[in-house]
């Protein structure tokens, strides 16, 4: 059945730098599977976590949060303080045993266009390993 | 440190004579504490200012009702109108000039609409005596936090923090009491007990593993755990405020009491002992019994949003996005967003969540709320080298970072 599963990723990816790198990576016609729906956001520090879990109940079976690297953020600081929340919200999904290396954070830049489709190639592989998220059973949304 | 002396073991007793003569003395404008209702079925929060009315007064009763944290972000939320008025000059004559405390008390009023202002206040003219709030140690941690969220400003009150054994429900409490306590009254009975060491084993799901049963940041702490509270009780200031109120009472310095930090660390690592606990089935208890009226938001100290996310246009989806749903998953369950409300709330608070328990307390299907937040508040905390109630000084953790740091949420 693993052959079968094709996992569904949602893709909070930051305006300046992560969604720059999607788009570059579609330009440049890199390959990568299509498992992914992107949602643009100004900065990956205004992600309320809300979204995130919304996403996994309705039965995503995985998140990628992209922001840009350290240092890098267009608004200083974003991504930092994204981290700490995801770190937060990886917690919660831990304590209670609803998976939370189904959450990706990862750094990629309006130039890595290879590390994007990496990402994502490495993201597929992973939850294909993983199966279905079992929240996709549950009757909650 | 000093202490007060115990007069016939009644410990409550010799509280109510302290609470009594800061009151009288004018130390305080008012006590906030609570007090056994004529029933003594439980007890509630009452603000004071007769002295002669506080003679139910028993902050020891083991029994917890409302985190009263949110009772002081209540009287925090109100700018006093007298402080809309520019009154920058003396006194107004015309005003009250019988009532010099109720002008002492616009003053305080001035501050109570902004946090920032709590470190001036003590430079400020004529300081009207504080309002004495004795709470109990969850319920100062809650202040400390909701200081720093801004919804409480600490000027016009000097906290009066109390050790805490613990408490039952406010049910099982009424219970004890309508079943006849032993040792006349349930507050006698459980001291009695936690003297002894051997804590009930029916206290509220988050007492039971309370981690911190000290008053941090509180002006003046009422010290029990450790004391032989039937001869006499310790306090501690730990504030200016708190020294200035303990030299007015002329109360002696004596030293700290032997047994205190042993019987302290005892305690906590007892309940520590009964906090590990699997919380995988909290997904399943969700679903079954969880029925999203969000009294637990509603009570919590934490949760002070003036409008929740939950109550926005959001959360109003047309009949067309259920079906589409039920269409997905083959089976919706109702009412909606059962579990999406408790992950969003758990993450709106583990990072200032106190354990205090009144989420438990407060929902109508009795779901262990308690042991969840105490867990996963302790772990994200952690996480994020934090402590809720700690310090007053210490930053929220999600309004600051450290650039090198957490590289374990990295992917
Ligand atoms: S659940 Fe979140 S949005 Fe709602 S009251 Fe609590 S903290 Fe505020
Ligand atoms: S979440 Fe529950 S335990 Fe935590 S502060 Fe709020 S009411 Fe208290
Ligand atoms: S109080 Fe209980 S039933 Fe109500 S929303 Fe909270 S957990 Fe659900």
């Amino acid at each position: 059945m693993s052959e079968e599963f094709e996992p569904k990723i949602v893709g909070f990816l930051c305006n300046w730098c992560s969604y720059a790198g999607a788009d570059l990576a579609g330009t440049s016609r890199m390959q990568y599977p299509p498992n992914l729906r992107i949602i643009r956001l100004m900065c990956s520090g205004g992600l309320d976590p809300l979204y995130v879990y919304r996403a996994l109940i309705g039965g995503c079976d995985g998140v990628l949060i992209g922001g840009c690297h350290p240092g890098d953020c267009h608004y200083t600081n974003g991504n930092y303080k994204a981290r700490r929340r995801i770190a937060v919200l990886k917690t919660i999904l831990r304590e209670l045993g609803l998976g939370e290396d189904r959450v990706w954070l990862r750094w990629i830049s309006a130039s890595e266009g290879g590390r994007f489709a990496e990402t994502i190639r490495d993201m597929v592989a992973d939850l294909k390993e993983k199966g279905p998220n079992p929240l996709a059973l549950s009757w909650a949304i | 440190m000093a202490t007060i002396e115990v007069k016939d073991g009644n410990p409550v007793g010799a509280i109510q004579q302290l609470l009594r003569s800061i009151l009288e003395r004018g130390l305080v404008s008012a006590i906030l504490a609570p007090q056994e209702i004529p029933s003594k079925k439980t007890v509630v929060q009452t603000l004071v200012r007769d002295p002669a009315k506080l003679d139910a007064a028993n902050p020891l009763a083991p029994v917890f009702s409302v985190n009263s944290a949110r009772i002081l972000a209540k009287m925090c939320a109100v700018l006093a109108p007298q402080a809309l008025a520019d009154d920058t000059e003396a006194p107004d004559q015309t005003e009250a000039p019988d009532e010099p405390d109720e002008s002492a008390e616009a003053e305080a009023g001035e501050n109570q609409t902004q946090a920032e202002s709590a470190d001036q206040a003590a430079d400020g003219p004529a300081e009207a005596p504080p309002i004495g709030v004795v709470l109990r140690a969850c319920e100062v941690r809650a202040v400390v936090e909701l200081v720093k969220l801004q919804q409480i400003d600490l000027a016009p009150f000097l906290i009066i923090g109390v050790d805490c054994w613990g408490a039952y429900s406010v049910p099982d409490y009424a219970a004890k009491v309508s079943a006849g306590p032993q040792d006349g009254s349930v507050t006698a009975d459980f001291l009695k007990q936690a003297a002894a060491g051997t804590l009930p084993e029916d206290l509220r799901g988050a007492c039971r593993i309370c981690q911190f049963p000290v008053p941090t940041c509180a002006d003046v702490a009422i010290q029990l755990i450790g004391e032989d509270i039937n001869r006499q009780i310790g306090l501690q200031a730990g504030t200016d405020k708190g020294r200035a109120l303990l030299a007015a009472m002329e109360l002696d310095e004596t030293p700290e009491s032997d047994g205190r930090a042993d019987a302290v660390a005892k305690l906590t690592e007892a309940k520590k002992a009964l906090a590990d606990q699997d919380l995988s089935d909290f997904l399943a208890t969700i679903e079954e019994l969880c029925i999203n009226c969000r009294n637990c938001s509603a009570v919590c100290p934490i949760c002070y949003c003036k409008q929740c996310v939950f109550d926005g246009q959001v959360f109003q989806y047309p009949l067309d996005k259920y079906l589409d749903w039920s269409g997905k998953k083959g089976v919706l369950g109702l009412p909606t967003d059962k579990l999406l409300f408790h992950l969003t709330r758990l993450s709106h608070v583990v990072t200032s969540c106190v354990a205090c328990g009144q989420c438990e307390a407060a929902c109508p299907n009795g779901i262990a709320l308690g042991r969840v937040y105490q867990r996963i508040s302790a772990a994200a905390q952690q996480a994020l080298d934090y402590e809720a109630g700690r310090s007053l000084d210490e930053e929220l953790p999600l309004s600051t970072f450290r650039e090198d740091e957490l590289a374990v949420a990295e992917n």
